[in-house]
């Protein structure tokens, strides 16, 4: 495969064969060796092979071998143009994604209370494989009202305040639900996981703000050094991987009976428009409101944990939302392409909307900075805090990267931190872990990652977000 | 490579950079199935630690035998979210190109027995393999963990 240098951290695969239009892939000069040894760069061309794609197939720089789209991946397509919608574009947890909260506690008024408080943050939040939550049974009416109303139905019933929804990516809510569209068995398998964490990279962190990049920006988003955060990583749990199982089989069929060749099954979509189109994206808001639902609920779990464990008065140790991003998710968005404004349906498979300072969408105590951008790295080192810029809104439809990506596999991981102290190794780093399953610490060791600082440097160095702060886990509960 | 508990066929995971695939071998067709339920929930539990103690039947179609793979992984993984079964054994009674008859048999999970080794969350149509091969079959399955 011909890669051609395009930028400082861009490259060009160009369009041939069954493309569509070309690829093209953010990262460094170290990163294209191990690129080129797995699977994702295909899967960009893959992508690039999709009716109605506009511009490009894009690849963030923690691009990795996923299912039908690479991880990393954004897609944009126009209804005009025989555009499709994919439910492969989306993946099974339908907007995983992550919540930033900030504190008015500094690192020193907790780092003694630490084990104390990510032993009961363990009991507070369910985590791990099928977690539910025993005090929180929904009938099935109530769960179609979490799918209609999504962040806000967990306001309403006592979990947050209404200022939390000013602070979520669509304000906590995607557009056009249809909880009809959603099968009585992704129901099912929702009902008694709403307010839990799961399993995988899935997690709860504790962190400290340790550095500042932008000061301006960090005062805007009322972030400084020494204060403490945290931060959730979680999706829509079994409902979106029940409505992305069942979009998936209708959509094999959609892409028989529409004629669209598929170069892997996974990438089965239909047009923009068509039934199957309309149903998918019914159904994935509605999942993706179930998932906003999920992290506010958690978010009413680690203040009352706080609050418990520091015995303050509800209120008293801040945790305020700074911000709530989607990573897996297809969105109508309006965008400039050739020279004039279009609805495009905005695929980001493992990659975060990143818009501009002053766009509309972004809240107003952020507008002269960016839309906030959340980047999860690994458990024992660092995640960051970017904001949006120009840059990305001209060149990836408002789009960057969305975590560290993985370097190994996790059987890879697993084999190698077999037989080792995980927990005490990082205790001895100050961190405090306490996690669920038996192989979930074997499968998360930090090296298993790419380092998350190289990824946000490149992003940073394409302009396709701007460094804020970095972040330093103190504690973390994992699923 | 393990053995799929009644010796005919074989599964080996493969690496697969943020998920888990299996590759699996077996002399007809429905053994390719059983072994491909045995791998999955190897993967996730370990067969040893579930007692097969009632049987659960599960039946699927699909439009062609790759596909039928997915749904007959997807049914049991199902059952094992929305209802907190765990299986360790599987028979099929009817397997062609598109329609699958079998009987899942295993337990509810228990906390104070089981504990989950890797959470499988989805069966996923990547690179899906189900074809005949020396005499044999074979078959490739993608897990998204």
């Amino acid at each position: 495969m011909q890669m051609k240098k395009r930028g400082d951290c861009l490259w060009e695969i160009a369009r041939e064969g069954r493309m569509r239009v070309p690829g093209l892939i953010y990262a460094s000069e170290e990163m294209l060796p191990s690129l080129r040894d797995d699977q994702c760069l295909q899967q960009v061309v893959n992508v690039a092979q999709l009716p109605g794609i506009v511009r490009a197939s894009i690849a963030m720089p923690d691009i990795h071998w996923g299912y039908g789209f690479p991880i990393g991946g954004v897609a944009a397509f126009d209804p005009d143009d025989g555009g499709v919608v994919s439910p492969g574009g989306v993946g099974y947890d339908i907007n995983c994604g992550v919540r930033l909260l900030r504190s008015r506690l500094r690192q020193e008024e907790v780092r003694a209370v630490m084990p104390d408080l990510v032993a009961a943050l363990f009991r507070n939040v369910p985590s791990g494989v099928g977690s539910s939550r025993k005090d929180l049974r929904l009938s099935m009416g109530e769960v179609k009202q979490v799918l209609e109303k999504g962040a806000a139905w967990a306001v309403s019933r006592g979990f947050g305040s209404a200022a939390d929804l000013d602070h979520i990516e669509a304000g906590g809510r995607i557009p056009g639900p249809d909880p009809e569209a959603v099968s009585a068995r992704a129901l099912e398998r929702g009902r008694a996981q709403l307010g839990t964490l799961g399993s995988g990279n899935h997690f709860a962190e504790i962190q400290r703000v340790d550095e500042v990049f932008d000061d301006a920006a960090a005062r805007a988003l009322g972030l400084d050094e020494g204060q403490v955060t945290v931060t959730l990583h979680s999706g829509s749990r079994g409902l979106g991987y029940q409505v992305c199982d069942d979009s998936l089989q209708e959509m094999l069929e959609a892409s028989r009976r529409y004629g669209i060749e598929l170069p892997d099954r996974q990438l089965c979509c239909a047009p923009l428009g068509s039934p199957e189109a309309v149903r998918y994206l019914g159904a994935m808001a509605a999942a993706a409101n179930f998932a906003f639902a999920n992290r506010q609920l958690m978010t009413a779990m680690v203040r009352r944990t706080f609050e418990e464990v520091l015995g303050r008065p509800p209120g008293d140790v801040g945790l305020s939302v700074v911000y709530d991003v989607c990573h897996n998710i297809a969105k109508m968005e309006r965008h400039q392409v050739g020279g004039s404004e279009k609805l495009l349906c905005v695929h980001r498979k493992g990659a975060t909307r990143a818009y501009p300072p002053h766009h509309p969408e972004t809240p107003a105590a952020y507008r002269s900075v960016g839309q906030p951008v959340l980047i999860p790295g690994d458990m024992g080192r660092y995640s960051f805090v970017l904001v949006g810029t120009e840059g990305a809104w001209q060149d990836t439809f408002g789009s960057t990267c969305h975590g560290a990506g993985r370097r190994m596999s996790r059987s890879a991981a697993a084999r190698q931190a077999k037989g080792r102290p995980i927990v005490r190794e990082l205790a001895d780093r100050g961190i405090i872990v306490r996690s669920e399953g038996r192989m979930t610490l074997l499968e998360e060791i930090p090296e298993a990652y790419k380092d998350v600082a190289e990824v946000v440097d490149v992003v940073h160095r394409a302009g396709i977000a701007r460094k804020v702060a970095r972040l330093v886990p103190m504690g973390v509960i994992k699923g | 490579m393990n053995s799929g508990n009644q010796t005919d066929g074989s599964w080996t995971p493969f690496d697969h950079t943020a998920d888990l695939g299996v590759d699996i071998t077996a002399p007809t067709l429905p053994e390719l199935f059983r072994v491909a339920a045995v791998a999955l929930f190897d993967q996730m539990i370990g067969l040893e630690a579930v007692v097969p103690a009632r049987a659960f039947p599960v039946s699927v179609t699909a439009a062609n035998r790759e596909e039928l793979m997915v749904r007959w992984l997807a049914e049991l993984l199902y059952l094992h979210d929305a209802q907190d079964l765990l299986f360790s054994r599987f028979e099929m009674e009817h397997v062609e190109e598109t329609s699958l008859r079998g009987v899942a048999w295993g337990e509810p999970f228990d906390a104070a027995r089981h504990q989950m080794k890797t959470g499988i969350k989805a069966v996923t149509y990547h690179q899906i393999e189900v074809r005949p091969d020396a005499g044999g079959w074979r078959g490739r399955v993608i897990f998204d963990v």
